[in-house]
């Protein structure tokens, strides 16, 4: 169990005579009851003797005194006590000093993140009143907002997820800082950027993160390009619980221009396939409209977008966000669950091989026979290599067809 | 864990109102707090949860952290 090795990590540190805790959101999330994806942990040990105590490390950040420990098979992130010097370009401190806990907490970017805590005793010290915001709800900067995100530009973004994640209120003063700090945000690296923006939307309450995004500025900033609409807020409010962060990003998109999307999208780094599923759900959402209309080749050929049940999705919380009749989307859905994959996608009945064997040149047409075949084949007018190659011979001759 | 508080030990997640004034600095109103804490969580997963609740300062747990467990609901 993982929370078992992290304290037996704990446990060892103590016995060779340093201080060590479980630090930050691990930490909240213990006290919010829930299971804490990773565990950090802080020490007093210097990085070389937490090298010398573990067999297993390897020193991700030794120049900021981070150790990760292999311990039964879980990298956990040991760092030393530490506090930053001035920090450059709105990143990464110019160096760091070691010392004690308390100071430790004090550089940290939030008070529900600042709470240490030994599992071996487990005594909780809190140098930053973190428990009495968790108990109000309240997601505050470690001492000066400002001071704070100077430090470290993308903790706006930080400020707004743990806003919305958590369904905390921001307070005033941290709140006035993110608003005012928001044009900062530019010098934060757009992966950086992305991988913040992804998470407010698939940790949970997408609609009041992003609202957030927008009354701070901040959407203006990253997303300048994205209308703020009130539909947009209801479709993603309409998301489940943990949904791809692609499919995500297309609810947020999907009322914005394609040019835009593909800008957005590039700009933001967002990988190939990424950027082809999200553009994909944009473009392909008004073919529902008239999804009643579609032949039954049609259809099969609509339902082999690859995730099409993104697609279906997304057709629902648009209709379910315009407050629109929701028969297209419920003719879809029905259609598509009625049918197996090789009904959707069947082998191809002949291929262009069958159709040199029967005397035919390649050329050109041969895409047009194929496609009128599979549409028959699709619609259960041809069912077998034969059929298909009568149907060819009769629609297009015996032999030769230019 | 000794014994004696082995025994004594609460199960947070059963506890009533009542059993939970048993506890050193535990009065009627901060033992209801707690239970309905527990009702609107659904129950506790772990005895850290405690200190999410108002008015369980970080001196009440240094006590009440060796005398509660969290058990079956």
């Amino acid at each position: 169990m993982k929370p078992d090795s992290a304290a037996e990590i704990v446990a060892r540190l103590r016995e060779q005579g340093h201080e060590a805790y479980f630090v930050g959101g691990c930490v909240r999330d213990m006290v919010l009851g829930i299971e804490p994806a990773d565990y950090d942990i802080a020490t007093s040990a210097r990085p070389d003797e937490v090298i010398r105590i573990f067999p297993r490390t390897e020193p991700v950040g030794a120049k900021f005194g981070v150790i990760l420990v292999i311990y039964r098979g879980h990298p956990f992130e040991v760092a030393t006590f530490r506090s930053d010097q001035a920090y450059i370009d709105g990143r990464r401190p110019t160096g760091v000093v070691f010392t004690d806990a308390r100071e430790d907490v004090l550089r940290r970017d939030f008070t529900i993140n600042g709470l240490l805590y030994d599992p071996v005793s487990k005594e909780i010290l809190d140098y930053v009143s973190g428990l009495d915001d968790i108990r109000e709800k309240i997601v505050r900067a470690i001492g000066d907002p400002r001071q704070r995100f100077e430090e470290d530009k993308l903790r706006v973004l930080r400020a707004v997820r743990f806003g919305a994640r958590l369904g905390y209120t921001i307070e005033p003063s941290t709140w006035k800082a993110v608003c005012a700090m928001a044009s900062g945000i530019h010098q934060v690296s757009r992966e950086r950027i992305r991988e913040e923006l992804l998470r407010i939307l698939t940790e949970g309450n997408a609609a009041p993160g992003a609202r957030m995004l927008e009354e701070s500025g901040l959407r203006r900033e990253i997303l300048p390009e994205l209308q703020w609409t009130a539909h947009i807020d209801r479709s993603l409010a309409l998301l489940k619980k943990r949904p791809a962060e692609d499919f995500a990003m297309g609810v947020l998109l999907h009322e914005t221009a394609i040019d835009e999307i593909a800008g957005i999208l590039e700009r933001l780094k967002f990988s190939r396939a990424e950027m082809h599923h999200i553009l994909a759900l944009a473009e392909n959402l008004p073919r529902f409209a008239a999804i009643q209309d579609m032949s039954t080749s049609a259809l099969k050929r609509f339902f082999r977008l690859p995730r099409f049940e993104d697609h279906l999705e997304l057709a629902r919380i648009h209709a379910v966000a315009s407050d629109a009749d929701l028969s297209g989307y419920g003719y879809a859905s029905e259609r598509y669950l009625g049918w197996t994959r090789a009904e959707i996608a069947p082998s191809p009945l002949i291929t262009g091989e069958d159709l040199i064997a029967i005397g035919y040149r390649p050329g050109p047409l041969f895409k047009e026979i194929l496609t009128r075949v599979e549409d028959r084949q699709l619609e259960g007018q041809l069912s077998s290599r034969d059929q298909a190659l009568d149907f060819v011979r009769a629609e297009y001759g015996k032999e030769n067809p230019s | 864990m000794l014994l004696a508080a082995l025994l004594l030990a609460l199960n947070l997640n059963t506890a009533s109102v009542r059993e939970l004034q048993t506890l050193p600095g535990i009065g009627p109103s901060l033992a209801r707090k707690i239970v309905e804490f527990r009702q609107k969580k659904g129950g506790f997963r772990r005895i850290e949860e405690l200190l999410a609740v108002p008015g369980i300062s970080e001196k009440r747990w240094k006590v009440l952290k060796e005398l509660v467990y969290v058990g079956n609901r």
